[in-house]
């Protein structure tokens, strides 16, 4: 298969915009909603896509390669060169979601001090906690972007976080049964329950992060199906990533979230095993297929969603003395990542004029879905942006 | 008993819910056998009898003569019961009435207002429905002698959950409901006796699983559990061949109190009936201690002895009784005339032969006087000890023992006093267990043990220096609003990681804000809190987390002053539990960087890298720059802001000469001005306080390892906590540890709503809050669970 452009190649004819600009007034309306993967853990654009020719700039997918969901999607929207600092994974994922370059002494024990661009799209659109999601693939250090500590936005603005390890991972379900049932609550009781709670009068927390009654009930119902059918059976390096998925995928089917984002760790396996961290790749590429799949077989989904996928860093090139692939900050096949887009108002095929950087996709997302990342300090990248 | 565990525990009071029960119209047979008419056996039925003090015609009852009452008595004392009561109509029924002494009774008061006699009353005259009793009872077995050994014989091998305690699984089918931290409940005895019995053949030793299973001789997927040369299996081999401790009609309360210890000072000396060789061995009786008292198992041995169905020396009613004859002089006897006739001794025995009853002698109940719970002072005066509120339910003088549990390393501790009012004094700081057990001078007339908690506030002279001067002023104002208890709430929850329990409000509330405060920081469970902290702030949870032994002897080090929480946390920087969850071994440069920014929150220089290994950590924790951040962290977790720099240096600046100073640091920020005015700005429960509160709440006592470790990761994995709390709680509610109430036994339900809202948001309801709950209940589906789940997913429980 050939593709059409080389999405090495800076494409002539766009000219970036400053940062802050709105998208064209065509791209406007269009989006109703945007899926964003951030694979993290440090993946390498070779690890990902076939065989470059660097000669004929064609890519060989004829021998095997992990990412062909992910390439189908390139093929079908566009990939732009991904500028990504490697200042560690915690700092590089806190860039991408605020549009704030964090140092890489920004590591997994604090929030970000600027907002995330689900705290713009929350507070700025007036959206309910139901409509902005953010699933985890690792432990609590993900979990802490899930809103930053900014003082005009914080966590009531925060987003809907999930971490399936926390709550499949086996040990909930079998210490609470030797209690009783961890069952959701019937139709009947659950609206009883939300006009009883409806009925306390405390003082309401304004501070803190809340869903409303029916989001809560759903989700109620989700994390307890989910406990009790199945446990984690998932095992493996990508276990955790996987889950993380196939959990974004039902919360989309199930809230139909104006953002859902979906943060992925386990490729950082890469440091050990090189085979470990390719099964990682392979697998999350799987899930991500049966998440393109929902989003392309729903009518309400196709036309309006956009999705963009990037990692947080890439990886050497080279192997490691233990035989995996670090990710040091000097090597320039780390800095040098990748990003994909498809899906609605994405130009296909389209080139900015410079490399995206990890500080532009927090306003372009912002931005397509008619938010100001008012904090941010990237662009709004409106080259990838379709006419209409 | 180990004393980190004791540390641990605080007094409270779990809510009393009574035990789920179904309700039907009408006064219930079944039930009435099983929960009333044991206590008209045990209290009523001396008097109300044919041989009792009150005329046979009022109330006549059925006895048994200590054997279980047959269907035919059961079904008249029903009868006659029923004719006394207004069905549905406790307070119009004579026969609670009479016997609570709210109505004229000869025979005074005999069951106690509160009390599960009472309780029980009034269950069946409300309808309660129990079940029929199955098996044993009057059969080859001995449903007594099953109760009063082998019960607790097969909970501790068999009724473990892996095994026949579990509900699946190869045990399953011969299940064995465990016991309720070694209590039984009647119901729970019948069920195992029942299961039992049927795995035994009566005298058939090479027949009955029961005996063939546990020792190997049947394949038996638990293997060996019971050694055939164990005492335990001999008591099973007994029980087999029909061991009975029912007395064949002689009355075993009468034999307790009156005959044994005739027959154990008299007959039990060593050179007669109480040796182990000899002509007298054949009836071997066991003699009292030195101070006159029996272990429950001499009792039952020295019972069993004389009322042994394959010899018994004493027979109803029998004048040829053995036990009459052979001391007496009357059969031929080596120890001669033991009893002469004349005696009082003889004639109680013989009042005894001839049906003499008694009413079992129970076991006086302690509890603290006053307003009770933990108990708190400042060191320099002896801590009174309260224990009036203590009770006999035969109203028999008390006497009292106190043995102190725990007590702080090197303390100088006792406890004077024998009475009900007794005194601590000690000369350090720190938490104390005492434990109390009061006795009526009678056979099975000792208490449970009762545990008072004392906390001794305040420092030693050496202890106050190590500190070094206040660096933050207390406040001198009242909480904002006046709302003490929104103060109490916080401090509570700040600083132990949990909310207070109702007892612990109510005394909390009333006490100054300092020595409210000191008593919180001077607990071990501060202690375990701040290494909660610690773990989430560094990552080692789940895989990563350390064991409950582990922790619980750090918490114990640390309440102890073996070492410092600095100390500590140089511990947890250089554990392998850290070095792995940030992949040290792998890359030891991304690892010392983590590190680095933990510590001091930047990145290591190049020369501060070439000091690699613990050297490093020990190296920054030595630097004013870890201080600062230290004092920043401590400042931000507590008020939820940050401090000034100045403030963080000069706190800093403390901490780096006075390293034992990050307690009482912590203590003066709870009582600054910066932290009342915090309390205007609520702030979510953490999910290690809500794993606490959610299983605290529920089940009256604390999370064991288990159970906090999944709630907290669980509860951590969700932004909406509300969501999880709702799962996990509904879960907690389904067990038995719960005691939850049924709509139809809640009584006043204005006043349960009230109970439910302070137990669980530690604050009264309004008036319109009360009326909307009430009013939700006349639907169907809004049960008191209901309520429970509503509250404990609402915002307001997840904000403190």
């Amino acid at each position: 298969m050939t593709v059409r452009r080389d999405f090495l190649r800076i494409a002539a004819g766009w000219m970036s915009m400053s940062s802050g600009s709105a998208v064209p007034q065509a791209a406007a309306g269009r989006v109703q909603r945007v899926v964003l993967v951030l694979f993290g853990g440090g993946v390498a654009f070779n690890d990902v896509f076939p065989r470059l020719n660097s000669t004929t700039k064609k890519f060989d997918t004829t021998r095997d390669f992990a990412g062909k969901n992910i390439f189908k999607l390139f093929c079908e929207g566009t990939g732009v060169r991904f500028d990504s600092p490697m200042i560690g994974h915690h700092a590089a994922l806190a860039t991408i979601l605020t549009g704030a370059m964090h140092p890489p002494e920004f590591r997994g024990s604090e929030r970000p001090r600027r907002p995330t661009l689900m705290e713009y799209l929350r507070k700025q659109r007036n959206l309910d906690a139901g409509q902005i999601w953010m699933c985890v693939g690792g432990d609590s250090a993900e979990a802490l972007l899930s809103h930053s500590t900014h003082a005009q936005y914080g966590a009531r603005f925060g987003a809907n976080l999930l971490n399936p390890r926390g709550l499949f991972g086996g040990q909930l379900a079998q210490t609470l049964e030797k209690h009783g049932k961890a069952d959701s609550p019937s139709a009947a009781e659950a609206t009883a329950l939300a006009k009883l709670r409806a009925a306390v009068d405390g003082t309401p927390a304004t501070n803190v992060f809340g869903n409303e009654s029916t989001t809560q009930q759903k989700l109620t119902k989700l994390i307890a199906d989910t406990m009790v059918g199945r446990r984690l059976p998932i095992t493996g390096p990508a276990a955790s990533d996987v889950w993380a998925l196939r959990l974004a995928t039902e919360v989309l089917k199930q809230f139909k979230p104006t953002l859902l984002a979906v943060v992925l760790t386990a490729a950082d396996v890469g440091h050990i095993s090189y085979r470990q961290y390719a099964s990682v790749i392979e697998a999350n590429d799987t899930e991500i297929g049966e998440l393109v799949k929902v989003i392309d077989g729903d009518a309400q989904f196709k036309d309006s969603t956009a999705i963009f996928i990037c990692p947080d860093f890439g990886r050497e090139s080279s192997p490691s003395a233990t035989g995996g692939k670090d990710h040091a900050a000097n090597d320039p096949n780390v800095a040098a990542s990748w990003l994909v887009a498809r899906g609605a108002a994405i130009a296909k095929g389209a080139q900015p004029a410079q490399a995206m950087r990890t500080i532009d996709v927090c306003p372009t997302i912002c931005a397509l879905l008619g938010a100001r990342a008012e904090h941010a300090e990237g662009r709004v990248v409106t080259e990838l942006v379709a006419a209409g | 008993m180990k004393r980190w565990l004791l540390a641990l525990l605080l007094m409270g009071i779990a809510p009393v819910w009574s035990q789920e029960r179904k309700f039907g119209d009408k006064p219930d047979l079944n039930f009435f056998a099983e929960f009333v008419q044991p206590t008209f056996r045990d209290v009523c039925s001396t008097c109300h009898s044919q041989n009792g003090n009150a005329a046979f015609g009022r109330f006549p009852m059925q006895q048994s003569f200590g054997s279980p009452y047959t269907d035919e008595q059961t079904q008249k004392n029903f009868e006659e019961a029923v004719r006394r009561i207004r069905p549905k109509d406790p307070n119009g029924s004579l026969l609670l009435n009479k016997p609570l002494a709210k109505v004229t009774h000869g025979g005074g008061q005999q069951v106690r207002e509160g009390g599960k006699d009472q309780k029980n009353f009034i269950d069946w005259i409300n309808g309660a429905i129990g079940t029929k009793a199955s098996g044993g009872a009057g059969g080859p077995f001995d449903l007594a002698f099953f109760e009063s050994r082998v019960a607790a014989i097969l909970d501790k091998k068999c009724a473990i959950k892996a095994c026949h305690g579990g509900t699946t699984g190869a045990g399953a089918a011969f299940h064995l409901e465990p016991s309720a931290n070694g209590r039984f409940a009647p119901e729970v005895i019948k069920a195992n006796f029942t299961e039992v019995t049927k795995r035994a053949k009566p005298k058939d030793l090479n027949a009955s699983l029961v005996l063939l299973k546990p020792t190997g001789d049947r394949t038996h997927e638990g293997g060996t559990v019971l050694q055939k040369a164990s005492q335990d299996f001999g008591i099973l081999v007994e029980f087999v061949n029909g061991a009975s401790l029912s007395g064949g009609g002689l009355d075993r309360a009468f034999f307790d109190q009156f005959v044994n210890p005739i027959l154990g000072r008299t007959c039990g000396v060593s050179a007669c009936h109480g040796g182990s060789d000899g002509i007298g061995a054949r009836f071997h009786l066991h003699a009292p201690n030195e101070v006159g008292k029996f272990s429950q198992k001499q009792l039952d041995d020295n019972f069993m002895a004389v009322t042994n169905p394959a010899l018994p020396r004493a027979k109803p009613s029998d004048p040829q009784s053995l036990v009459l004859l052979k001391p007496t002089g009357g059969a031929p006897h080596v120890g001669g005339i033991k009893l002469p006739k004349t005696s009082k001794e003889y004639q109680t025995v013989l009042a005894w032969v001839n049906g003499a009853r008694a009413r079992p002698n129970r076991p006086p109940i302690v509890a603290q006087g006053g307003v009770g719970g933990v108990l708190e002072q400042r060191l320099g005066a002896p801590v009174p000890l309260d224990l009036s509120g203590s009770s006999d339910t035969e109203n028999d003088t008390l006497s009292f023992e106190y043995k102190l549990m725990m007590a702080p390393r090197g303390a100088r501790a006792e406890v004077r006093g024998t009475g009900a009012r007794a005194a601590l004094t000690t000369d350090r700081p720190g938490a104390y267990v005492i434990s109390v057990t009061a006795s009526d001078g009678k056979p099975g007339g000792e208490s449970d043990p009762y545990k008072v908690t004392v906390i001794v506030t305040g420092a030693t002279t050496e202890e106050a220096a190590a500190v070094g001067p206040r660096t933050i002023p207390a406040a001198t104002t009242e909480v904002p609003g006046g709302r003490r208890e929104l103060f109490v709430r916080r401090a509570y929850f700040e600083v132990l990681g949990r909310g207070p329990t109702i007892e612990e409000f109510a005394l909390a509330v009333g006490q100054p804000r300092d020595q409210l405060v000191a008593g919180l920081f001077n607990r071990p469970e501060y202690y375990r809190h701040w290494l909660e902290e610690q773990f989430q702030l560094l990552g080692l949870t789940g895989s990563h987390r350390f064991s409950a032994d582990l922790v619980q002897g750090a918490t114990l080090g640390l309440f102890n002053r073996d070492y410092g929480q600095l100390p500590t946390l140089y511990t947890l920087f250089t554990s392998k539990q850290y070095v792995d969850r940030n992949f040290g071994a792998v890359n030891p440069r991304d690892f010392f960087m983590t590190l680095f920014q933990q510590l001091v929150g930047r990145d290591p220089t190049d020369t501060e890298l070439r000091n690699v290994g613990p050297q490093l950590v020990q190296h920054v924790m030595a630097t004013p720059e870890f201080y600062v951040r230290y004092a920043h962290r401590s400042y931000r977790r507590l008020v939820g802001a940050d401090a000034s720099n100045e403030l963080a240096v000069k706190l800093a600046e403390r901490l780096s000469r006075f390293p034992a100073a990050a307690q009482a640091i912590e203590q003066e920020i709870v009582l600054s001005a910066d932290y009342l005015n915090s309390l205007t700005r609520p702030k979510p429960k953490t999910s290690v306080m809500l794993a606490e509160s959610l299983v605290r709440d529920l089940l009256g006592r604390a999370p064991n390892e288990s159970e906090f470790d999944a709630a907290q990761t669980a509860l951590g994995a969700s932004q909406d906590q509300g969501a999880v709390a709702l799962l996990i709680g509904r879960a907690l509610l389904g067990s038995a540890d719960a005691n939850l109430p049924t709509k139809a036994n809640l009584g006043d339900r204005a006043k349960w709503v009230r109970d439910t809202f302070v137990r669980l948001l530690r604050r009264e309801p309004t008036a319109k809050e009360v009326g909307a709950f009430v009013e939700a209940m006349n639907e169907a589906v809004v049960t008191p669970r209901l309520i429970i789940e509503a509250l404990i997913s609402s915002p307001e429980y997840l904000i403190y």
